[in-house]
């Protein structure tokens, strides 16, 4: 957990991180729209993908802007336990949904 | 006032009582995803049972606008990490800077937000308080199901959002170069707010995915 006696966040890393995250929304509008501009492309392997990628977005979110990266360890595998099981939450209601 | 940090009697030091603090924030943040795990949870099961209606209704929302609405609360998500940074750093008044900046942009998300609800009550697809539903697509019963969802998800978000603001806002006001335990606490002060700003992002990421991406 950061503290103000721990090392402070740098800039440069934080926009790096805001330019993938910009970067992997606009992926996940380009997997969506598919390969005919102006239809969207709506299959579940396009679908599978938005999901997964949101999943990492959210990863990214809690580890460098939340700081959890510097957090102690039952914090960063707590945070990664319940994205696993939204991961599965997300991903299971969707193929039944599809079934 | 007195320049010391009060230490309440039941911590050991400042760095307990810091970390408390802290702790305290991650519990309040774990209730507040169990509010939203319950609200999503119910979606997801929903969906599952409505797949095709739910994905029908779904294309029925402003993409674009919600895209648009992403890269700011990202962006915003920067901001705050940027204000953070520059009070861990000393620089109040950079910090405040950014702070103005996290709003701005957390504004521009609640009237974006606010058009888009316009238009869909314009267009009859706001079921909520009696209002008609008018909806052209094959499955109108599990259509409103998911604009019930639709509004209270993204309703639910902007409402913590508008708490973010409240609480950027008084730290914008008290934002002022201080000697250092007062600097400390304002730093605490940031730094939950900057979790909670944070976690805003990580709902709407989930909001965006669930009710707009997911099309079919």
């Amino acid at each position: 957990m950061h503290t103000p006696n721990t090392p402070a966040l740098s800039d440069k890393r934080l926009t790096l991180v805001w330019v993938i995250l910009s970067a992997i929304t606009l992926a996940q509008l380009l997997v969506l729209v598919g390969d005919s501009p102006g239809h969207l492309n709506p299959n579940a392997v396009a679908t599978f993908s938005i999901i997964l990628i949101s999943l990492f977005k959210v990863r990214l979110i809690i580890r460098e802007f939340m700081e959890v990266r510097h957090a102690p360890p039952w914090l960063r595998w707590g945070t990664d336990a319940w994205l696993a099981t939204t991961a599965v939450g997300l991903l299971g209601t969707y193929m039944i949904g599809m079934a | 006032m007195s320049d010391t940090v009060t230490i309440a009697s039941h911590f050991e030091d400042a760095e307990q009582q810091r970390e408390a603090g802290l702790m305290g924030m991650w519990l309040f943040l774990a209730t507040e995803l169990m509010l939203f795990a319950g609200l999503f949870g119910a979606f997801g099961i929903y969906r599952g049972l409505h797949g095709e209606a739910f994905a029908e209704a779904a294309r029925h929302l402003d993409l674009p606008l919600a895209s648009i609405n992403t890269a700011i609360l990202l962006t915003s998500g920067l901001t705050m990490a940027l204000a953070e940074r520059s009070v861990q750093a000393g620089l109040i008044v950079v910090a405040r800077r950014w702070i103005v900046a996290t709003v701005a942009l957390g504004a521009v998300f609640l009237v974006i937000k606010g058009y888009e609800w316009h238009h869909e009550f314009a267009e009859g697809l706001m079921p909520l308080l009696g209002l008609p539903f008018d909806y052209d697509g094959s499955h109108p019963a599990q259509a409103e199901l998911f604009f019930d969802f639709y509004f209270a998800m993204t309703g639910l978000h902007a409402l913590h959002m508008l708490v973010g603001l409240g609480a950027l806002a008084v730290l914008w006001v008290l934002g002022r170069p201080q000697p250092g335990p007062r600097a400390d606490r304002y730093i605490r002060q940031m730094r939950i707010t900057g979790m909670y700003w944070a976690f805003v992002d990580v709902v709407w990421v989930f909001v965006f995915t669930s009710l707009y991406l997911l099309r079919s």
